[in-house]
Parts: C-alpha cells; sequence; structure tokens
C-alpha cells in the first residue's frame, strides 16, 4: 500500500541522501521547535486555569484526575508531533480539552473558581488564544513532506507575495488596540454601565480589527499604484476631519466650564 | 483640491484614540465624553473608509 503523501514520515530524520537528509533534519529540528511551543503554550494555559483545581481545596478525586491527566495528555500529545501526527492531535487537542472542560465543569458545583480574579481570567483568554494558534498550522508534517503533497493538498495557494512589515505592525496595532479596548470594558464594574461599557468594547475591538485589516490591504495596494497622486483629498474626508476636530474642542471646553 | 490626503493610518489612530478615551471615560462616569468620543471615532472610520475607497480607485 503507498503511503499517502500527507502521511507523516516515523523516519523524518533517517532520510538518505546529502541534500534530503539536510533538508529532512532541519524539518525535523523545526518540527521539535513546533513542539516545544506547543507544549509551552498548553503548559501555560494550564498553570493559569486549570492547576488551581487541582491545588484548590473542595475539589472531588474526579477533578482533581481530569485535571492532572489534561497536563499529561498535553505533555504527550506534542511529543508525538513529529512521530504521529493523529495521535498528537487527539491527545494534545481533543483529549486535553476535554479533560480540561471536565474538570471544570466538575469543580462548578464546588465554589472552587470562584477565587478567579478577572486578570487571571483574561490572561487566561490570552493563554488559550496562544494555545489555538500554536496548534493552527499544518504543525505534524516536515516541510520536506509538505513539498511532496499534491498542490492544495496541505493548504491553500501561496500568497505572491509576502505582507509588508508595515501592513504587519499594523494589524499588530489594530489587534492589541482591540484589546485593549476589550480590557477596559470590562474593568467596569459598575452595573449600571457594565453593560453599555462591554457592547462598546466588543464594538470598539471588531471595529478597530477591520479597520486595522483594510489599512494593512490599503498599503498593500498603495504600491501597486502608479499615480503620484495617491490620495487625492476628499471633501467628505475632509468634512468629517473637521468634524472630529469640533467635538475634541468641545469637549476641552466642556471640561473647562466643569 | 491638488493637495495630498490625510494617510489612512492617521485617521487609524483617531479612531483608536477615540474608542479607548471613550471607554475610559464611561468608566469614570462621564457619560457626555464618552458620547462625543465615540461620536468622533465613528467619524475619523468613516473618513478612513472613504480615503481607502478613493486608494482602490474607480
Amino acid at each position: 500500500m503507498n503511503a499517502h503523501p500527507l502521511d507523516p514520515d516515523p523516519h523524518a530524520a533517517a532520510v538518505a541522501g546529502g541534500p534530503a537528509r539536510h533538508s529532512s533534519s532541519w524539518a525535523t529540528s523545526r518540527t521539535r521547535t513546533v513542539a516545544a511551543r506547543c507544549m509551552a503554550a498548553g503548559i501555560a494555559a494550564w498553570l493559569i486555569t486549570v492547576s488551581p483545581l487541582l491545588v484548590g481545596r473542595g475539589l472531588p478525586l474526579a477533578g482533581r484526575v481530569a485535571a492532572g491527566a489534561a497536563l499529561l495528555a498535553c505533555v504527550a500529545g506534542t511529543q508525538a508531533i513529529h512521530r504521529h501526527h493523529r495521535l498528537a492531535r487527539g491527545l494534545g487537542i481533543t483529549a486535553y480539552m476535554g479533560l480540561a472542560v471536565a474538570a471544570w465543569v466538575l469543580a462548578a458545583g464546588h465554589r472552587v473558581m470562584t477565587g478567579f480574579d478577572p486578570w487571571r481570567g483574561f490572561c487566561g483568554v490570552l493563554a488559550w488564544a496562544t494555545y489555538a494558534a500554536s496548534w493552527s498550522h499544518p504543525w505534524s508534517l516536515p516541510d520536506v513532506r509538505l513539498e511532496e503533497a499534491p498542490e492544495g493538498a496541505s493548504m491553500g495557494l501561496k500568497p505572491r507575495r509576502g505582507a509588508q512589515r508595515r501592513a504587519t505592525l499594523i494589524g499588530v496595532w489594530g489587534a492589541g488596540a482591540g484589546l485593549v479596548c476589550l480590557a477596559l470594558a470590562w474593568s467596569v464594574d459598575d452595573a449600571s454601565r457594565a453593560v453599555w461599557a462591554r457592547a462598546v468594547g466588543v464594538l470598539a475591538a471588531v471595529a478597530l480589527t477591520s479597520a486595522a485589516a483594510s489599512v494593512a490591504a490599503g498599503l498593500v495596494r498603495e504600491e501597486r499604484v502608479e499615480s503620484a497622486q495617491r490620495l487625492p483629498v476628499d471633501g467628505r474626508i475632509v468634512r468629517a476631519i473637521l468634524v472630529i476636530l469640533v467635538l475634541v474642542a468641545a469637549g476641552f471646553a466642556l471640561a473647562r466650564l466643569r | 483640491m491638488s493637495a495630498r490626503a490625510v494617510p489612512p493610518i492617521v485617521l487609524f489612530a483617531l479612531a483608536t484614540g477615540g474608542f479607548v478615551y471613550a471607554l475610559l471615560a464611561l468608566a469614570r462616569h462621564e457619560d457626555l465624553y464618552a458620547v462625543l468620543a465615540l461620536g468622533g471615532a465613528a467619524l475619523a472610520l468613516h473618513a478612513l473608509r472613504r480615503s481607502i475607497q478613493l486608494l482602490e480607485g474607480p
């Protein structure tokens, strides 16, 4: 039976031949790096959001076992990345997430999680997002195997050009600004305006993220525009800026009056 | 007018500042400033979209 091009190669490091061996060892080294990254992200998420269940008082034995087994599944799954693709995915994603959720469910009725403060929750969200991103790449295959795969089988079409550095920075800026808005919104404790603040925060985060994507894409297109006058002044833009300035001036005036 | 327009990055910075200030004002119970800042941020986003439309051309 012929091996599928996308099947993991259990002997990737032992491929014969000079250049092939060199590239295979490089790919294996890279895969190990990815495995270490996945493990670090998984352990961070576990330490922040699951470990309190293991050490806290009042949780039944089943919950403690689930919390501990989640960590073992995470570590074992990442160690299997360069050997067995499906086993790694089953342990590192399915078993790890399932056991963590089981521990949370078992802890829900025992008031173990009431000690979680908003800051820990925010860090936990970030940690789980990092964990998800670290496992999102076709991580289990060395690059030599990906090159052998039929076109379109391993990933989408490759971009014709890489992203500009400025575009990447703007994307990071948009994501960071969105996170700041969410953090500010969730820091409002007053019950009378908390819902309003959260709604504004989510709206602002979505708007800033999509606007950052538009600006970044516009930078790429901007290079293709041959005309020297790339951004002609538009009356509506000027009017909008004027209105913004009027609003700022009104705000300062009101602040002085108070 | 033949002068060059405000770059989109400036409008994006205005929108970012507007939203952040609006949320800070909400947390400090300054609702009027929050509404003003939200309006400014919304206008900045509107101008940003218009700028990008112009950049793309017809």
